[in-house]
């Protein structure tokens, strides 16, 4: 496909890495820049005597630079991106050995990955089967012995607080939320110490502050409830209450029949996180099955993100979907092709319809967090202080944004209603996107 | 509702404080909380807030919009800039390439084109900072931008208000800059929009209005001056002066040119240099005052090293056109120059003449003053004043100074770094040539690290259509090109990005 400069410089680790990259992408920095159908390569004279060696293998993206930055991709492999964006017109050559050399050691990688994956897929003989299960039985046991110690010292923790009262949580310090946070991360529910560490933040967040405390307490202390019979509960509701606790599924254990192929739109993409790991979260759209997924993408420092899902793109392909009661969270299997194109999508057409939506998706996991909604013809509209998406009956959205981001969206509206898509979280939405006079545009990068 | 607001009551104090009692509801809810055990003080709390809390979550309604809509923008002839375009305007604003940023501006309101609205909140917060170009921001927001600012009293700027309303209501520094604006498209009507609200102004906002005066001076504007030349402040007065002393034929200069024909004159002996000859009366400040002639008094500090005398002739001096001594005794600028350095009062003279070419921009006066100091090595240089040459004759000098073959590039480098507009093709490449030859070859010397560190001021007014050309072909093999690759690089990187950003304009220009 196609790559437009945007979606090369959301590649990019940091605002520090784009810069640099935009300033390397003209052809003066580079020599021996060729293309052939697969990949693109050229030199760029950095600081050093020698060139840096520079490749990328476009069918993926995927980059190969031979400096020294840790950074991934570097701003060598950004800017060499956008200057074949912007000069489409590079001749084609075959490529230099130093580059050829690379995409064949990725090619026999690529061999080798699918050897194993074709090994697994074959039956293992019993002895085998049965010391893998018990290995794993006796680390699954290990780990539920070490939740239920640390749900033990929640539940004691959570009482105590209603005990004494949610009034005295605005004195308490820091290190009162961050000790029972740190002790789950002990007891290996992060899902729990995430959500306890986010209370420390509430009794600072001005008005309804208690009622928002209680709120989150007491959706903690229902998931300890739940945990507590588990094993009286439907399958799908069973994994909701492990991963809100913690657990994780690894994708290559997934249930075949969670796969679903379909025309998936690429509706928006926010990353959080900065220094240590960075989440980045893709929502997607199913065309034909009229559904949404989730994508997260997980880097530690010196990893990038994956490269394989852009906004503003429709992508054939194969998802394959986590167990839960509302399945949202998804990864990307096998890509057929890509396109630059978000028609077919239908969203909410007013707030009556998200707040339905939202209200059956509670009774199904009421852990959740939130859940993706595109709103169809909305207008933002500025309230006072805050900004706000109309709907067509005229009820008010209220839109987490800076102010920066409200003048956007009114930017992009002129008046007009406008399609945003975002995160709704039961109070708010946090725009993602916006689709306007025919383009798609990105709010959070 | 009353069953949350019992629970949230006593979550508040605690249950150790207050019991909880929930009352009975004969509905769903009713019955689901009904089996909350109550022996269990926290536990039924929390309970019972789990299922209200998710009950209250799935019941949220949103509020009616208690306003109307507001005025829908209407549509724009101007097509929206490429996404290319978008992303170097956000590059710059970001503070890369940001010197350039007028440049952008500019070709974008050539081609007709408007800023994609995801990036009209931050150049408009640009604007509030860099209040010169606003006016450019304006240009290039189109309806959107417009109905946008209208919304936000801090971009109101860049809506489009009347003259008159700005005058009247705008901050010093708007008015200053309409000021300037109108004195280059309408000089007379600009006057009667300044006499409107004259009487009004502080001594300090006259001092600052009139100095724009000096845009699209004409003698219409003399009957204005004449008035204010009489203006209770002193620096008022001295700022008009200044003014009328740029209108050769007004009613000052003449009277000026006058007096001064009185006690100067060109004498030419028939052996030895040429020389102005200098009969000053014993209280010169009082002679012109006695013909209604006011000038500066010297200044506390000047009055120990400078005399009386040497003062009011250089005051003179200044007051009087430069032009007006070529045409009244028929020398060359360069022939009175040296003439009034024979003089004893020379250091007046040189004062003077300094003051007079820098205030009427006289291009062959400041040449022949550049050129007198230049080739005398006693004289202080005055290589500044090239910066008061208008663009073209700094084109011609540039060139002139670059093309004898034994020229060495640091005589022509402070033209070029006066010439700050954009410079022609044929200027372009000859820079870039003497440039590479001067890495190409010879030793170093002084003039190589400020022509490194102007490489990058040069690559904003190189001819960015000539990328190509002057982007390639760096002597790179030349031993000391090392110590040049930086500033070269630099040089190629912001021409590159000009490149970029004219194409990405001219293409969606084609395009559409």
């Amino acid at each position: 496909m196609n790559y437009t400069a945007e979606q090369i410089i959301a590649l990019a680790p940091d605002a520090a890495s784009a810069k640099a990259g935009r300033s390397l992408a003209t052809a003066s920095k580079w020599q021996n820049v060729g293309q052939d159908e697969r990949a693109v390569w050229g030199e760029c004279q950095g600081s050093g005597a020698r060139p840096y060696q520079t490749v990328i293998d476009l069918s993926e993206p995927a980059f190969k630079c031979s400096c020294p930055s840790r950074k991934f991709p570097c701003k060598h492999g950004l800017g060499l991106f956008l200057l074949i964006v912007n000069q489409p017109t590079i001749s084609a050559t075959t490529a230099p050995a130093w580059a050829a050399e690379w995409l064949a050691k990725r090619d026999q990688q690529a061999q080798r990955r699918s050897e194993a994956v074709k090994k697994a897929d074959e039956e293992p003989d019993e002895e085998t089967l049965a010391r893998r299960a018990s290995q794993k039985t006796k680390r699954s046991l290990d780990r539920e012995a070490k939740v239920v110690a640390g749900l033990k010292e929640l539940e004691l923790w959570l009482r105590d607080l209603v005990r004494y009262g949610l009034a005295a949580a605005q004195t308490r310090s820091f290190d009162y939320w961050e000790q029972m946070a740190a002790r789950l991360i002990d007891a290996q529910a992060r899902g729990l110490a995430r959500r306890v560490r986010e209370l420390s933040r509430v009794p600072q967040s001005g008005d309804g502050w208690i009622e928002e405390l209680l709120s989150r307490v007491s959706a903690l202390f229902l998931l300890l409830k739940a945990y507590e019979r588990i094993e009286t509960l439907s399958a799908a509701t069973q994994a909701d209450v492990r991963v809100a606790i913690g657990w994780n599924y690894k994708e290559d254990e997934l249930p075949r029949e969670n796969l679903v192929t379909d025309e998936w739109l690429v509706l928006g993409q926010r990353t959080t996180g900065e220094e240590e790991l960075r989440v980045r979260r893709t929502w997607l759209w199913g065309k034909r099955t009229a559904r949404s997924a989730l994508v997260l993408d997980f880097a530690a420092p010196g990893q990038h993100l994956a490269l394989d899902l852009f906004p503003g793109t429709a992508n054939e392909a194969e998802l394959i979907f986590y167990p839960s009661n509302y399945p949202l969270r998804a990864a990307l299997k096998k890509r057929v092709n890509t396109t630059r194109s978000l028609n077919g999508i239908s969203g909410y057409s007013t707030s009556d319809e998200l707040l339905t939506t939202y209200a059956d998706v509670l009774a199904l996991n009421p852990w959740l967090e939130a859940i993706p909604a595109p709103l169809e013809a909305v207008v933002p509209v500025h309230r006072g202080e805050r900004c706000f998406a109309r709907d067509s009956s005229g009820r008010l959205l209220s839109l987490r944004s800076d102010s920066t981001l409200g003048w956007k969206l009114l930017a992009l509206s002129g008046g007009n209603p406008i399609r945003i898509f975002g995160e709704w979280n039961g109070q708010s939405l946090l725009p993602i996107s916006a689709w306007a006079d025919g383009r798609h545009v990105e709010l959070q990068s | 509702m009353q069953i949350w607001d019992d629970i949230l009551a006593t979550a508040v104090v605690g249950t150790e404080q207050r019991e909880l009692k929930l009352a009975t509801r004969e509905d769903e809810l009713g019955s689901l909380l009904a089996q909350i055990d109550h022996t269990d003080r926290e536990g039924s709390l929390l309970s019972a807030a789990s299922v209200l809390a998710l009950y209250r979550s799935a019941g949220v309604a949103p509020p009616a919009d208690a306003h109307s809509l507001p005025e829908v923008c209407s549509n724009d002839d101007a097509i929206r800039a490429s996404e290319a375009s978008g992303q170097h305007l956000a590059l710059m604003l970001e503070g890369e390439f940001r010197e350039v940023l007028p440049e952008w501006l500019t070709a974008m309101s050539k081609a007709r084109q408007r800023v994609p609205e995801e990036h009209l909140p931050a150049l408009l917060d640009h604007g509030l900072m860099e209040i010169s170009l606003r006016r450019m921001i304006a240009d290039v927001v189109g309806q959107r931008g417009e109905w946008l600012a209208a919304q936000n009293p801090e971009w109101h700027y860049a809506t489009r208000r009347e003259d008159k309303d700005v005058w009247e209501m705008g901050s010093r520094e708007e008015r200053l800059l309409l000021l300037e604006h109108l004195r280059t498209v309408d000089p007379t009507n600009t006057r009667e929009l300044l006499t409107t609200t004259w009487p009004q102004e502080s001594a300090k906002d006259r001092v600052a209005l009139l100095e724009k005066f000096a845009i699209g001076l004409s003698s219409s504007d003399e009957p204005f001056l004449n008035e204010a030349l009489h203006d209770r402040s002193v620096e008022v007065r001295r700022a008009v002066r200044t003014l009328l002393a740029g209108l050769p034929n007004s009613d000052f200069s003449r009277r000026l040119q006058e007096l001064a024909h009185q006690i100067l004159s060109f004498k030419k002996p028939l052996i030895g240099k040429a020389r102005i000859e200098v009969t000053l009366p014993e209280d010169p400040i009082a002679w012109l005052n006695s013909n209604d002639i006011e000038i500066d008094t010297p200044p506390r500090s000047a009055s120990q090293s400078v005399g009386p005398k040497a003062w009011a002739l250089k005051e003179m001096i200044s007051l009087i056109p430069v032009a007006h001594w070529t045409e009244f005794w028929k020398r060359t600028p360069i022939e009175i120059i040296r003439a009034g350095d024979e003089s004893e009062w020379r250091e007046s003279f040189a004062l003077g003449f300094v003051t007079a070419a820098r205030r009427d921009r006289d291009p062959d006066w400041i040449q022949a003053l550049v050129f007198f100091t230049a080739t005398d090595p006693k004289q202080p240089p005055l290589t500044d004043l090239v910066a008061y040459l208008p663009a073209a004759r700094l084109e011609a000098l540039s060139l002139d100074a670059l093309k004898s073959e034994s020229a060495e590039l640091h005589s022509a480098l402070p033209l070029l770094l006066a010439h700050r507009s954009a410079w022609s093709d044929q200027l372009s490449r000859a820079v870039v040539k003497s440039i590479r030859k001067r890495i190409g070859g010879g030793k170093d010397n002084i003039a190589d690290w400020q022509t490194k560190a102007a490489l990058k001021q040069f690559a904003r007014y190189v001819s960015a259509a000539l990328y190509d050309e002057l982007a390639s072909g760096w002597p790179a093999e030349s031993e000391s090109w090392s110590g040049w690759s930086r500033g070269v690089n630099a040089f190629q990187t912001l021409l590159a990005f000009r490149r970029d950003m004219h194409r990405a304009i001219s293409e969606k220009e084609q395009n559409s």
